[in-house]
């Protein structure tokens, strides 16, 4: 076991042994599926017309670091040239952190692929709580928790900023003006959504399940009242 | 008290994203036949003036990058050493 | 009182009732009232009684800055009745009263004067020393503005916070500063304009004076379309500025109603340039009783009357020193308000075209007049004015005197910002000397008065704000209509230098015929009178600044507003010195006082929770912060933790300690790394084994301790205290960054939780839910296995021993470890397995004999001297091993503090961690962690301590010295070798 992507996972057992998110909302599961050993929420009750928060923890995450990082193709993924450039490609995220790193997240359907075992890789989709926040008054949710500038015109989209979130250093994807993902340290994530269902309640962020999410990147979903 | 400083990674950002790391005093130095003075002198020695200085910042809360940068403590804004 | 008729200035729907309690009493204000507005309409001339006097105060002015205006709303006290919107159901009460603020009975303080000078506090009660406390409670019980009622329902969840990203932010919403952000958006260029009104405008928002075929509210109204239209253009209204930190950073709070989810919402925004266009404040004219209700500045008398519709009086006098004080004079005389009289402490100056009205209106005009005394007991009943020498003086009844010695810039903000002034002896206001680099100033903070002047100066420094920052960001910043910006610039500044500037002001500071001054004030917030300042100067604190502080001149609620220059024109008077020698006070945020609890925000504490959070607190766990985490620190309530301790000596435990550091590091270079920050030789490591080691930093202290463990060719796993997590690669990165090394780090702190079993049981334990071989042969003490668990999840597992007894921690998935956790629940239930907290844990460590850094470590002591010196690879001079070299200077220093163990003597108690070991009077040392051990029959412990305190011979005491509540305590104890339980190792070996 020399590849920590192997801790966790089951060495050749049967059935997947139960996983348990960092996040867990207080909205009534509505609709749910086990994957994996998680058990996805596609819906929740309640979930409102947006903006939604919606937790994709279980979702696949690895670190890929090497000095030489734009030689490299990572999971087939060309490596974005520049410090917070963001490439999505065949349902995943990468996103270039610094001069040597990036890090791909799963966002598509179907299952994630496998860690390919090599020393540049690290699985760390348990090192991380994930979330999105979906729906048009995005923007509106993230000035109430952050002072980083996440909606810059001119600055071309997806884009990655690496900085505090309520006071929690956070991976900020924006991906559209109607939806970001942000990634904390796992330990961090109950009491991150916790703080932006808090610091928010004037706009009325619901708790969602994965379905909206995937909705919206298929760009079939309602994107949320304007 | 707030100033901003200029991330290589990640750009301008509040100062409070950063831990300062000291001004840049040159390469640890060897430590065969280093004598307790000359070793004192390098980890606790600062010149301090206000004026700009070469210093070492962390971006702890963003990129998790060390970086130096040239900056003015009477001023607080980033400025080139004069020349 | 009824209502003016509305007209296309006013703000309010004289239609639309709100009702609303003062002081018990119900009365009605209507829609889109302050409550001072209302309060004024329906007659109440006293809001409260002054701070130090008592005297009866009202509304002076509507921005609700000084402490006159502050009420109680709903038991919340200290709310700005100028700028608190009024709604229906309100109870608003006065302050600072004992009964109603009519007949205060405290009022007869105000006779008191001559016994409270300048610096009264300061100076007296004193003496003896011991009278302080009574005389303190005496007076806190007096002084004071308004009751906390801390039963009051404090609603969290309507505080907000706003952080806003600009290029320009403008402060200021009237003509000058909507012009400005006009001409600064443009595509790709954010502004962000604040306004403290609840509309934009500014003072052109009320003046119905025609310039150029228009009225001034209507080009305001046009502008604030514009604004709220714009699409690069954020315009937040009700939200006063409190102050322009480094970099232009802006913050301020804002005022929302039911409507906007938020009571008051603290808001910053980071700004690359900043236009201030704060406009003008009125200097208060200094003459007696100028604080009596129904004194009141012009603007307000102005602003009751065109934005709300109120009568701010049935007979007004004026003695004022602006024109546009003037141009209220005839307004309000057009409204039907009588005006008796307009005083002008101009001799010459003033703007002929307001004369002639002020005479087609029959309103008498005396230049060269001011008030000189304020008469009335309660309320103002009239006035007497005089010439400035004070020879003619004439009285004349009236129920509003409206008073000002002029204007001045509101500096406040540009003050904050860092900006410098200089006294101008043609404004008579102290004039913007110099700015800071990305601040520019628009409209009449900068002195003028001319209406397209203001509006022209706005445009400008909207385009040199929009230049600036082109010219500073080159091809990054939209340029794309650049050149003609360039020409519209230079048109503009031309054009400004054809347009008037800043006419002469008024230099008058007080009245005629003042005498001592000691009913005129100066600040009304503490009730700094003319006569306290002559007794500043007096005792020698002669300059502002000093004035400030000992007379209490402009630090209470109203900070700047209502002293603002006068202060520096009264020390320059008295002291006879030029003006243009002094320095005005600095104004200092917050500029506008917001609630404490907006500046604290929206209340949630972040903290991290481990993967076993809830499994923990379902067992029991009670939690307690540690660092960044909420950990397990007990399981019942008993906090010495008996039963959790026997069952780990005797059975078998489970302990989360997932906050535990965990690390990958990989590359060519890594062992260099691990090579430099350890204080071993990292490249004695072995496959399947843990290497302790530990790190220092370069005065030879230990910082961090933990396990590596090779994982592969150049890749390595190692742990950390739980502390150093946050820190490590920080820590890796700062000690090799002129290496150039090319290794790789990895934080798995949060990806990998930790369960520590540890128990004589705990073989018997995992072997049930892993088939890997666990003997002691096949899985020694210090080994390290990558073993199965339950239905094949992966753990790594280390056999360690911090609590003493055979043990393996287990780090497994985060997201498995529930489920693992359970696994050993129920695998454990027949050994019986306990959960232990981190009390138990570091009692059991100690009995050990084992070190917290922290705890037994502290800045003075050095590795080596906590006995752990057998760590260091002393002959490795090479890998410039961070502290090394600190180590070697300080080896063989005398007397230095060591880490010893000690017994407690027979019958001696349990003293406390942290208590002081003494010899007579000589403090040599502390207790680092001292407990009662069970299993041992005594109590043991760890002191650093002076070594001469260890003496020579084998046995040698201490004197442990403990103060608890002012009983003295000592404590005798042996000091034994740390090694308390199982010296041998042979229970962690087993």
């Amino acid at each position: 076991m020399k590849n920590v992507s192997e801790v966790g996972a089951p060495v050749g057992g049967k059935a997947r042994p139960p996983r348990r998110s960092p996040i867990q909302f207080q909205s009534v599961v509505a609709e749910s599926e086990h994957r994996g050993g998680w058990e996805v929420a596609h819906r929740l009750e309640d979930e409102g017309d947006g903006p939604w928060l919606i937790d994709l923890s279980h979702r696949a995450r690895w670190d890929y670091q090497d000095t030489a990082i734009g030689d490299h193709r990572p999971l087939g993924l060309s490596v974005p040239p520049n410090p917070g450039d963001v490439v999505i490609d065949g349902g995943l995220v990468i996103s270039r952190m610094n001069r040597t790193q990036v890090s791909i997240g799963h966002i598509g359907a179907g299952d994630p692929p496998k860690t390919p075992n090599e020393v540049a890789y690290t699985d760390t989709t348990d090192s991380h709580a994930w979330v999105a926040v979906l729906g048009a008054p995005t923007p509106d949710v993230l000035e109430a928790i952050s002072n980083l500038d996440l909606f810059a015109p001119g600055r071309q989209k997806p884009h990655l900023t690496q900085g505090p979130v309520l006071h929690v250093s956070c991976q900020v994807i924006t991906l559209a003006a109607d939806g970001v993902l942000m990634a904390m340290a796992r330990g961090y994530g109950q009491s991150f959504v916790d703080g932006v269902l808090h610091s928010t309640r004037a706009l009325d962020v619901r708790p969602a399940g994965e379905r909206r999410f995937n909705d919206w990147t298929a760009g079939t979903g309602n994107r949320g009242s304007t | 008290m707030t100033f901003r400083l200029t991330c290589p990674v990640c750009g301008a950002r509040d100062v409070y994203e950063f831990r300062y790391g000291g001004p840049e005093r040159g390469m640890r130095p060897a430590q065969e036949d280093l004598s307790p003075e000359e070793h004192f002198r390098w980890t606790q020695f600062r010149t301090t003036r206000p004026a700009p200085q070469e210093e070492w910042w962390y971006h702890a809360a963003g990129c998790g990058v060390w970086f130096s940068t040239w900056r003015n403590p009477a001023t607080n804004r980033e400025e080139g050493p004069a020349t | 009182m009824r209502r003016l008729a509305p007209s296309p200035t006013t703000r309010v729907e004289v239609d639309r009732p709100v009702p609303f309690r003062w002081v018990g009493r119900s009365i009605e204000g209507c829609q889109g009232d302050t409550v001072a507005s209302a309060l004024w309409n329906a007659g109440v001339r006293t809001f409260g009684r002054s701070f130090e006097y008592h005297r009866p105060r009202g509304l002076f002015d509507l921005e609700g800055e000084g402490a006159s205006q502050l009420v109680a709303i709903d038991g919340l006290p200290n709310q700005s009745a100028g700028t608190t919107a009024l709604r229906a159901g309100m109870s608003v009460s006065a302050q600072n009263v004992s009964g109603d603020p009519r007949s205060d009975l405290y009022g007869v303080l105000d006779r008191f004067d001559r016994w409270m000078p300048a610096g009264f506090y300061y100076r007296r009660f004193h003496r003896p020393y011991r009278a302080w406390p009574f005389f303190q409670n005496r007076m806190r019980a007096l002084a004071g503005l308004g009751v906390l009622d801390t039963s009051s329902p404090h609603d969290d969840a309507r505080r907000s916070e706003l952080y806003l990203n600009a290029d320009v932010a403008v402060v200021g919403g009237g003509v000058s500063g909507m012009a400005a952000a006009l001409a600064a958006a443009r595509p790709g260029v954010r502004v962000c304009l604040f306004e403290r009104r609840p509309w934009l405008g500014g003072h052109m928002d009320w003046r119905v004076r025609e310039t150029r075929g228009e009225r001034l509210y209507e080009r305001a109204h046009g502008l604030a379309e514009e604004v709220a239209a714009h699409p690069h253009i954020r315009a937040l209204t009700a939200a006063p500025v409190t102050g322009i930190w480094g970099e232009n950073l802006v913050t301020g709070f804002q005022n929302g109603s039911d409507a906007d989810g938020f009571d008051e919402r603290h808001w910053e925004c980071r700004a690359r340039a900043v236009i201030v266009a704060t406009g003008t404040i009125e200097r208060p004219l200094v003459f007696n009783h100028n604080d009596r209700p129904g004194v009141m500045v012009s603007d307000t008398a102005w602003r009751l009357a065109r934005s709300y519709a109120v009568r701010p009086g049935m007979r007004a006098v004026f003695s004022v020193g602006d024109d546009l004080a003037l141009e209220a004079a005839v307004d309000l005389a057009s409204l039907g308000i009588d005006v008796a009289a307009v005083a002008d402490a101009r001799a010459d100056g003033a703007d002929p075209e307001l004369v002639a009205a002020l005479e087609r209106a029959g309103i008498e005009f005396l230049p060269g007049y001011a008030a000189s005394a304020a008469l009335g007991k309660h309320a103002v009943a009239g006035v007497t004015i005089a010439t400035l020498d004070g020879s003619d003086e004439r009285r004349f009844a009236c129920d509003l005197l409206v008073a000002n010695a002029g204007r001045q810039p509101d500096i406040g903000a540009l003050s904050s910002a860092g900006a410098r002034f200089r006294h101008s002896p043609h404004t008579h206001t102290f004039e913007i000397e110099s700015l800071p680099a990305d601040v520019f100033a628009a409209g009449r903070v900068t002195g003028l008065v001319d209406a397209e002047a203001i509006e022209t100066s706005g445009r400008r420094a909207g385009l040199e704000a929009f230049v600036h920052l082109a010219g500073g960001l080159g091809a990054a910043f939209p340029s794309t209509d650049e050149p003609s910006v360039y020409a519209e610039l230079t048109k503009i500044r031309a054009y400004s230098s054809e347009l008037p500037g800043p006419p002469a002001g008024c230099g008058i500071l007080h009245g005629p015929n003042l005498g001592s001054g000691r009913k005129a004030f100066l600040d009304f917030d503490e009730d700094g009178t003319w006569k306290n300042a002559v007794q500043c100067a007096e005792q020698g604190f002669d300059v502002p600044e000093l004035a400030k502080r000992f007379g209490n001149f402009g630090l209470g609620p109203g900070q700047y507003r209502v002293p603002g220059q006068n202060v520096a024109m009264a020390m320059a008077q008295i002291t006879g010195t030029a003006i243009e020698e002094i320095r005005c006070t600095t104004v200092r945020p917050p500029l506008i006082a917001p609630k404490l609890a907006t500046v604290a925000g929206p209340n949630h504490d972040s903290y991290k929770r481990t993967p076993l959070h809830d499994d923990q607190a379902s067992r029991g766990g009670v939690f307690r912060r540690a660092g960044a985490w909420q950990r397990a620190r007990y399981f019942s309530d008993d906090h010495t933790c008996r039963a959790e301790i026997r069952n780990v000596r005797e059975n078998v435990g489970l302990l989360d300690s997932s906050p535990l550091g965990k690390f990958r590091i990989y590359g060519p270079d890594a062992i260099h790394a691990l090579q430099r920050v350890y204080i071993s030789d990292m490249t004695k490591m072995k496959p399947g084994r843990c290497k302790y080691s530990a790190m220092c930093n370069d005065t030879g202290n230990i910082i961090d301790d933990g396990v590596v463990v090779p994982m592969g060719r150049d890749d390595y796993y190692f742990t950390t205290s739980s502390n150093r997590a946050a820190s490590t690669v920080e820590w890796f990165r700062y000690h090799t960054r002129y290496d150039g090394w090319n290794y790789n780090l990895v934080n798995l702190t949060d990806t990998l939780a930790s369960i520590n079993l540890a128990g004589p049981r705990a073989r018997d334990v995992l072997r049930k839910v892993t088939d890997a071989d666990l003997s002691n042969q096949a899985f020694p003490y210090i080994g390290y296995r990558e073993i199965a668990v339950g239905d094949g999840i992966a753990a790594r597992c280390m056999r360690l021993g911090f609590v003493g007894e055979l043990s393996y921690e287990l780090h497994v998935g985060a997201s498995h470890a529930p489920h693992v956790w359970d696994l050993l629940w129920s695998a454990g239930e027949e050994f019986g397995i306990q959960p232990f907290g981190l009390e138990a844990q570091n009692a059991l460590r100690a009995e050990k004999g084992h070190v917290i850094i922290g705890a037994e470590s502290e800045q003075r002591v050095t590795l080596l001297d906590i006995g752990m010196g057998w760590l260091w690879s002393r002959e490795d001079t090479a890998s410039k091993k961070v502290g090394a070299p600190a180590l070697r200077a300080c080896q063989d220093q005398p007397n230095r503090m060591k880490l010893v163990g000690f017994r407690v003597d027979e019958g001696g108690g349990s003293p406390q961690d942290g208590a002081i070991v003494v010899d007579g009077d000589d403090i040599l040392g502390f207790v680092c962690t001292t407990r009662y051990s069970e299993a041992l029959g005594w109590q043991f412990g760890m002191a650093l301590v002076k070594e001469r305190a260890i003496g020579d011979g084998d046995v040698a005491g201490l004197e442990i010295y403990e103060n608890l509540g002012g009983r003295p305590r000592r404590t005798r104890a042996t000091i034994v070798p740390p090694h308390f339980y199982d010296p041998d190792g042979t229970r962690l070996r087993s």
